[in-house]
């Protein structure tokens, strides 16, 4: 096969391009494109052209993958031809390009010789990538001249590394002594996890054993516990006897002690205490009653020699009252002191003030420079309307000079506007044509969905059917109205249903019928039945053959003929007569019998004779009925037919004509929508036109340039004029008013500015009289008027001062002197002696006074009250003395006794019987606790029964048993919760069902890995087989020719290649030209190695194409590092392989073209640019 | 009115088959699912306060020999008893064939019926007489059928069958019989086991295998469980099928016919995938996958089969929310041939090699025995039945030997690796 022409439909970056590989002969065809010309996109094109456009293509940027298109013109080696366009897509992706309908694969495979994608590829194909990737294989694989046959053959590069990572995958999951791969790891895990399964795994004996085991132990456990009870119980009753005997025993003398003390008194238990209580009190009051008598007598001697001054103390509160006084008295003076130099200070301080004022100390009188209070709030006022006025001066002087700027710079701007122009017209047209929206959007969507509709309509048109005419026929048709339709449909319905129903009723009646015959056959089949007709008949033979008999008895009259025919031939004699005559009596009555018992069955018979000449009538009728209804119904139909014949249609049933109908008019429908959208369309069109126009004019008038394009971009050039326009007078309106204002304001300012010059004065005349009323010059500015003000305010409070210490030494000096007389007048009355002396000594003594005269009153008053006390306490002693000696007489009525002594020993007595008493209790109480719920007379006896010397032997035997069996209970509870456990541990757990799981997952996975080591090692020893067997048969042509293309690659530096048979493999050497030399392979430069490796590749292909249908070989870019002279050696030996097949040359690199016009035959090569 | 549960096979521990796991596959959801099975048997029970449970047979694994498993299930029973439920049961084959079935002392509701002879249980409150007998051998060639009672009459009568009735394919022929043997018994119910798949043979009376309650390896597809039904005055209603599976095995089946690539295959692929996990409801799903059809394809996944089975399964993780576990992928599919082959050359000898290996049985022979030190290591389990992988099984070995092309062609096609 030879590629003719690519043509690159829709590809990559080309649309509708085409290469063309003509010419005679297969050829070597150049194609040079520089970078970025589409020289891979182009190598893939050809190749997807092959075989299918890849599913995520990259060649889709430009063309969307619906789209992509890639065709060929090829030509077979004999001599057919295929042109094919290869579209994208999952299946019949290979087309016709004239019929645009699919082509068979199979014939385009048959063009390619059967070569598949992947040895199109690599056979078929190499590029630099290859050739260096070959020749390393070459060199790393030391020659083994296998692996190059077979490598090169295919174009393979990689088969040696393809062969090591076989073998070390093969490695890595198995080796058969191994314990590392994946394999025996998995196998021994396995075998750990099965046997840790087994291990778990728990057998039905050792449950059953568990479970007896716990069973007999827990009987043992009861029979132990029951034993355990019983000797408890007995050792109980020892310990207690045991214990209770020495208890019983004292009771038993304490009870004959009691029995000697039955008649002392029962007294009671405080008796002794009380007894003892009241003989002590009695003795402490009898005490008491004799101290407090004389403590009394001492006191009352001590109060009378005790005596009070009453006078002094009549003074009290005068004396107290003095003395505090004469405190503050004291006090007065020191701040008399102070005051008298504060009155000095203040009084220099005021003269110094006048002489800086410059007034004379000693004359002037301060009161008089006095300011009244008016005068200065009205210096204070003007002295702050001064300040306001230069303020506002200023400020009036600044607004004056803001404004002049301001109008300066407007009149600036003013004289640069340009004037404005008349837009009015403009605008309006505008508007106008806004208002009618976006027009060309309307055009374009009304444009497409006429379109849509179009092809919607027509498609609808194609699914229904039947219609063999064109859209536009279609929208003038009117088909039959449905109620046409439908009257057909209900008479074909009702005529057959009709024609149904006939059949049905004659099948019936002919079923009947067939019933009827039936039934008359079983009945003829069963027996004889006789019936009306056949009696009828054989009595009037009787009545005949009795008128014979008549005729001959009566009248002897015999009438030979009738008889021998009536006798039916037996003779005409009365004999024959009689036998004739007795048989059909016989007959008569048999049959007159017969009738009457099978009554029933005669009935049937004749009412079935009957129901059948019926059914046969009605049965011919229904005949005739079907015959002419199936002439109804065909008639209906040839009518239905002729209903569509006008439009050459042939209709199916009504019902799939009426939905066929609905379809045609909603495609009807459609159409009429579609007109309509037209019509829109017309009118939209030529409103935009206008309205374009109109905008045009409008610019024309303004001497605007018009814009080209639609109405549009024509109306958006108006907007920007329009808003232009507007702009600019918007701009003008603004500086004529703020002018304006400006004007207004600088008249305002003048005003302001005259009136301040007004005030200014005024204030002038209110100002001058008032300074000259502080003695100031009217020239003085409030600065100095103020600093008089304040030295006038000081001199003022300086005099207050002097004023005020003054009052204050005045008021002490009268206090004095009144303290003084109030003194004296009290002295002359109570202490007349210290009168003269100094004040301190006055008053010091007049306070010792009165302080002694309180002292004597305090002592006499304490020992009245200790008198009044012991009076008291005397009186209770006695009280008590009295109520002691009654209770002693009670105590000795209680024992029954008179005398005292008597007392005591009745009391010991009674002592003694409580105490026995109490010792019985505690006896009886022990042996209460100890008897077990008997009482203790039965307890007491049991006690006394028993034999005191065997009770602990045998209690210590019984304790002995007690404790062995506590033993064994405790083993037994032992090996009772031991089984326990062991049953409890096999509670239907499912360890041992995981691990199975557990196996079975990694059995899973073992199968996947065992596949994988299978399939590995086939591929590994299939390669390897593959590869000796095609040395073996391809090696000696092979060789020779690659080592003749070698040799003129290598520019004869090497005459050729030999195989070398080494001690294992074959080995490929090089031959130096210049000697014998062989050089191994490895020893080779690389590009050398290339240079043998593409002289395999090209030797193989020959070999190849000599048997197969020839393949275009297409080269990519191959000579890139190849010096010229290799290059042209190498073009040479691809021109001669063109002699074989088409080979294509891809380049980017100019110079090879120039190399290969140089050195290959122009018959040949077949040089294009992309 | 009463109900009864008829339910057979429950294979009490029998481990998923040959499940491989991988990271991000719902063990924990999958452990035990037999188990889990049963327990919903008994929860089904006590819910719908069924008066009766009838186990036609086979409750453990023959070979199995885990006691704990017998406790398990007399828990299980013991849950029935106290909810007021009686278990009626049959031996089948495989608990012929364990120990465990002698040893383990059932709880008081449970009659397992003599493998003797036949033998009727009359439950008179229910007006139910039911007719069963035992496997005594784990190979019962008699017609057991044959033997059984006539119907009592004025009761529901109720058969327990553990049989192949003809035409059953994929299970042994045990105690055989025809469909006609049951159907003119004059039983109202045949309640069958063996079988692992459900199925109704004869509505009236009603013969049907309750089928096993829980999948257990690729070929146990779909719903599994046990038939509920109603029997009001002695007049059945349609018994209703109650799934009972705790874990799903679902078979997905994805045309690949002109599929190109492998990723187009796993694409293809993921729909069906959702689907089956919907299937599942809420369920694991353990999905095998069969890929058929002529593609090209075909030597993309055939030559490195285990990749793109990951990159199936890593899908298969998106779309199932950890519920789903590709269990295995299968190739059926293949290379579409346009029926010329190419003349010679390097890659035209491996092809002529593998011809002459896939015809040439001496030929195979002497591949197969390249490779002796590693079949003698591969286990038992996978040298059992029709997947065993060893050269007596050469259908299996040669589908193996269909992956060399590929895988070479691959591997030449990638360069250098």
């Amino acid at each position: 096969m030879k590629l003719n022409r690519l043509d690159l439909l829709a590809f990559g970056p080309f649309t509708n391009r085409s290469l063309v590989f003509g010419g005679t002969g297969h050829g070597l065809h150049v194609v040079y494109g520089p970078n970025e010309a589409g020289k891979s996109s182009a190598l893939r094109a050809l190749r997807q052209l092959l075989y299918g456009i890849d599913h995520k293509s990259g060649d889709g940027f430009l063309h969307p993958y619906e789209k992509m298109r890639v065709g060929a013109l090829l030509e077979h080696s004999d001599g057919r031809t295929l042109e094919c366009v290869r579209r994208k897509g999952r299946s019949n992706t290979l087309l016709d390009p004239e019929e645009d309908t699919p082509l068979d694969e199979g014939v385009l495979h048959n063009f390619l010789g059967g070569v598949d994608q992947d040895g199109f590829q690599k056979m078929f194909g190499i590029d630099h990538a290859d050739l260096v990737r070959g020749g390393r294989e070459i060199l790393a694989g030391k020659g083994d001249i296998g692996r190059i046959l077979f490598s090169a053959g295919a174009g393979i590069s990689n088969l040696q590394s393809v062969q090591e990572t076989l073998e070390k995958q093969v490695q890595e999951l198995f080796k058969p002594s191994g314990k590392k791969p994946v394999i025996n790891t998995a196998l021994a895990r396995i075998k750990e996890v099965q046997a840790e399964m087994r291990s778990l795994q728990l057998s039905a004996g050792k449950w059953a054993g568990h479970d007896r085991e716990l069973r007999k132990t827990m009987k043992r456990r009861e029979e132990v516990a029951a034993r355990l009870r019983e000797a408890q119980r007995q050792a109980g009753l020892l310990e207690r006897i045991l214990e209770g005997l020495p208890a019983a025993t004292v009771r038993r003398e304490i009870l004959g002690r009691l029995d000697a003390l039955r008649d002392a008194p029962l007294l009671a238990d405080d008796f002794s205490a009380r007894r003892q209580k009241t003989a002590s009190d009695l003795r402490v009051a009898e005490h008491t009653v004799t101290r407090v008598g004389q403590a009394l007598d001492s006191v009352r001697e001590r109060l009378n020699a005790c005596e009070v001054p009453e006078t002094v103390l009549a003074e009290e509160a005068r004396i107290t009252g003095l003395y505090q006084t004469y405190g503050m008295i004291r006090k007065a003076d020191e701040d008399r002191k102070v005051r008298v130099g504060q009155l000095g200070a203040a009084r220099r301080g005021a003269e110094a003030i006048l002489r800086d004022l410059g007034h004379d100390p000693g004359t002037t009188d301060p009161d008089s420079l006095h300011l009244p209070r008016t005068e200065r709030i009205r210096l204070k006022e003007l002295m702050d309307e001064d300040g306001e006025l230069r303020i506002e001066v200023r400020q009036n002087e600044a607004t004056l000079a803001e404004l002049g700027e301001q109008r300066r710079v407007l009149e600036l701007e003013q004289s640069a506007l340009k004037p404005p122009r008349g837009i009015a017209g403009l605008k309006q047209t505008l508007e106008r044509v806004m208002k009618l929206g976006d027009l060309e959007e309307r055009c374009s969507e009304l444009r497409l969905s006429i379109t849509r509709e179009q092809e919607l309509a027509h498609a609808a048109m194609l699914r229904a059917g039947r219609w063999k005419g064109g859209l536009e026929e279609l929208e003038a048709v009117s088909f039959p109205e449905p109620e046409r339709i439908d009257i057909f449909a209900e008479r074909l319905q009702a005529d057959r249903a009709e024609l149904d129903r006939a059949g049905e009723r004659e099948r019936d009646l002919r079923q009947r019928l067939d019933g009827v015959a039936d039934q008359i056959q079983r009945l003829a089949g069963e027996e004889d039945v006789p019936v009306e007709g056949d009696l009828r008949v054989i009595r009037e033979s009787r009545t005949l053959g009795w008128k014979m008999i008549r005729a001959a008895w009566l009248e002897g009259r015999l009438a030979g003929e009738e008889v021998l025919r009536y006798a039916d031939g037996c003779g005409s004699d009365p004999g024959a007569l009689a036998a004739a005559y007795e048989q059909v009596v016989e007959e008569c009555d048999r049959i007159a019998d017969r009738m009457r018992t099978r009554a029933d069955v005669v009935a049937r018979k004749s009412a079935l004779l009957q129901e059948r000449e019926s059914l046969e009538r009605q049965h011919r009728e229904s005949e005739v009925g079907i015959r002419e209804q199936e002439e109804r119904l065909k008639r209906t139909g040839q009518e239905w037919t002729g209903l569509w014949a006008e439009h050459g249609l042939v209709p199916d049933s009504p019902r799939e004509m009426s939905a066929w109908v609905r379809k045609m008019e909603q495609v009807q429908a459609q159409l009429t929508g579609i007109r309509e959208r037209r019509g829109e369309l017309d009118l939209v069109e030529d409103r935009a036109g206008r309205a374009g126009q109109e905008l045009r004019d409008r610019l024309e008038e303004l001497a605007e340039p018009v814009p080209p394009g639609g109405p549009g971009a024509v109306a958006d050039h108006c907007r920007a004029v329009v808003e232009e326009s507007e702009n600019l007078a918007a701009a003008a309106a603004r500086v004529d008013r703020d002018l304006v204002r400006i004007a207004g304001e600088e008249r305002q300012a003048g005003a302001a500015k005259q009136e301040l010059a007004a005030r200014r004065s005024a204030w002038q005349a209110s100002w001058a009289p008032l300074v000259r009323r502080l003695g100031l010059d009217e020239s003085a500015g409030p600065s100095l008027v103020q600093a008089v003000l304040e030295q006038l305010d000081e001199l003022g409070k300086r005099v207050l001062e002097q004023k005020d210490f003054q009052v204050r030494i005045d008021g002490i000096d009268r206090d004095a002197r009144t303290f003084e007389a109030e003194l004296d007048e009290l002295l002359g009355r109570v202490l007349p002696r210290v009168l003269g002396e100094s004040i301190e000594t006055r008053v010091a003594e007049l306070h010792g006074e009165l302080v002694r005269a309180r002292a004597v009153r305090e002592r006499s008053r304490a020992l009245e009250k200790e008198l009044s006390d012991l009076a008291g306490q005397l009186d209770a002693a006695r009280t008590e003395t009295v109520r002691l000696r009654g209770t002693w007489s009670e105590l000795c009525r209680e024992a029954g006794c008179s005398e005292r002594d008597d007392l005591i020993r009745v009391e010991n007595l009674a002592a003694r019987r409580r105490h026995e008493e109490n010792q019985l209790q505690v006896r009886e109480e022990q042996l209460l606790g100890l008897s077990g719920g008997l009482d203790l007379q039965e307890f007491t006896g049991m006690i006394f029964v028993e034999d005191a010397d065997t009770l602990e032997p045998r209690l210590e035997a019984l304790q002995s048993e007690i404790r062995t069996l506590h033993e064994e209970a405790s083993e037994l509870d032992q090996r009772i919760g031991t089984e326990r456990t062991e049953l409890a541990r096999m509670d239907g757990r499912s360890r041992a069902a995981e691990l199975a799981d557990e196996s079975q997952s990694l059995l899973g996975r073992l199968e996947r890995d065992m596949e994988e080591y299978v399939q590995l090692r086939f591929s590994a020893i299939v390669l390897k087989r593959a590869i000796e067997r095609y040395r073996d048969r391809n090696q000696g042509p092979l060789v020779q020719r690659a080592s003749e293309l070698f040799s003129r690659m290598t520019l004869g530096n090497f005459s050729g290649l030999r195989v070398q048979y080494a001690e294992k493999d074959p080995v490929l050497v090089g031959l130096r030209a210049d000697s014998r030399d062989t050089i191994p392979v490895e020893g080779m430069s690389e590009g050398t190695a290339d240079q043998l490796y593409l002289g395999f590749r090209l030797a193989g292909l020959e070999q190849y194409l000599e048997h197969n249908e020839p393949v275009p070989f297409v080269v990519d870019d191959l000579l890139i590092t190849f010096d010229d002279d290799r290059s042209r050696a190498s073009l040479q030996a691809l021109a001669e392989l063109a002699a074989r097949t088409q080979v294509i040359f891809f380049t980017h690199h100019a110079h090879l073209v120039d190399l290969a016009r140089e050195s290959v035959d122009p018959d040949v090569l077949r040089c294009q640019e992309i | 009115m009463f109900k009864f549960i008829h339910a057979a096979d429950l294979h009490l521990d029998s481990p998923l088959q040959k499940l491989e796991r991988y990271e991000g596959v719902p063990v924990d959801e999958v452990r035990g699912a037999t188990r889990h099975a049963l327990e919903n048997l008994v929860d089904l029970a006590l819910a719908e306060e069924v008066a009766l449970v009838i186990l036609a047979g086979d409750l453990y694994d023959g070979d199995w020999k885990d006691y704990n498993t017998g406790l398990f299930l007399n828990a299980q029973m013991v849950r029935l008893q106290e909810g007021g439920v009686r278990v009626l049961l049959i031996r089948g084959n495989h608990d012929a064939a364990n120990t465990m079935t002698k040893s383990l002392r059932l709880p008081e509701n449970v009659r397992s019926f003599s493998e003797k002879r036949p033998e009727t249980e009359i439950l008179e409150d229910l007006g139910v007489a039911v007719h069963g007998q035992s496997f005594a051998s784990r190979a019962e060639t008699d017609n057991l059928a044959a033997g059984y009672p006539d119907p009592v009459p004025g009761m529901f009568n109720i058969g327990m069958l553990h049989s192949s009735v003809t035409g059953r394919e994929g299970h042994e022929n045990y105690a055989p019989c025809s469909l006609e043997t049951l159907t003119l018994k004059g039983y109202d119910y045949w309640a069958l086991g063996h079988a692992h798949t459900r199925e109704i043979l004869s509505r009236t009376p009603f013969v049907a295998y309750s089928g096993n309650i829980q999948g257990r390896h690729a070929r146990e597809t779909g719903p599994r469980g046990c038939w509920l039904v109603t029997v009001d005055d002695g007049i059945m209603q349609e018994p209703e099928f109650r799934e009972l599976d705790t874990v799903r095995w679902e078979l997905v089946s994805v045309d690949l016919t002109g599929a190109r690539t492998g990723s187009e295959a796993v694409d293809r692929a993921v729909p069906e995938l959702g689907a089956a996990v919907e299937r599942g409801e809420e369920r694991p799903v353990i999905v095998r996958i069969e890929m058929g059809g002529g593609c090209p394809a075909d030597v993309e996944l055939r030559s490195d089969i285990r990749k793109w089975e990951n990159e199936l399964r890593s899908r298969a993780q998106e779309i199932g929310r950890g519920r789903i576990w590709v269990e295995k992928v299968v190739l059926n599919t293949r290379a579409p041939d346009h029926g010329e082959r190419l003349g010679e050359g390097p890659l035209q000898e491996i092809m002529a090699l593998l011809d002459e290996l896939e015809a040439d049985d001496e030929t195979f022979a002497g591949l197969c025995a390249e490779l002796e030190g590693f079949w003698a290591k591969v286990p038992p389990e996978l040298r059992r039945g029709r997947d065993s992988l060893a050269p007596g099984n050469p259908d299996r070995i040669r589908d193996l030997l269909g992956r060399v092309r590929p895988l070479l062609l691959d591997r030449f096609e990638r360069g250098e690796a």
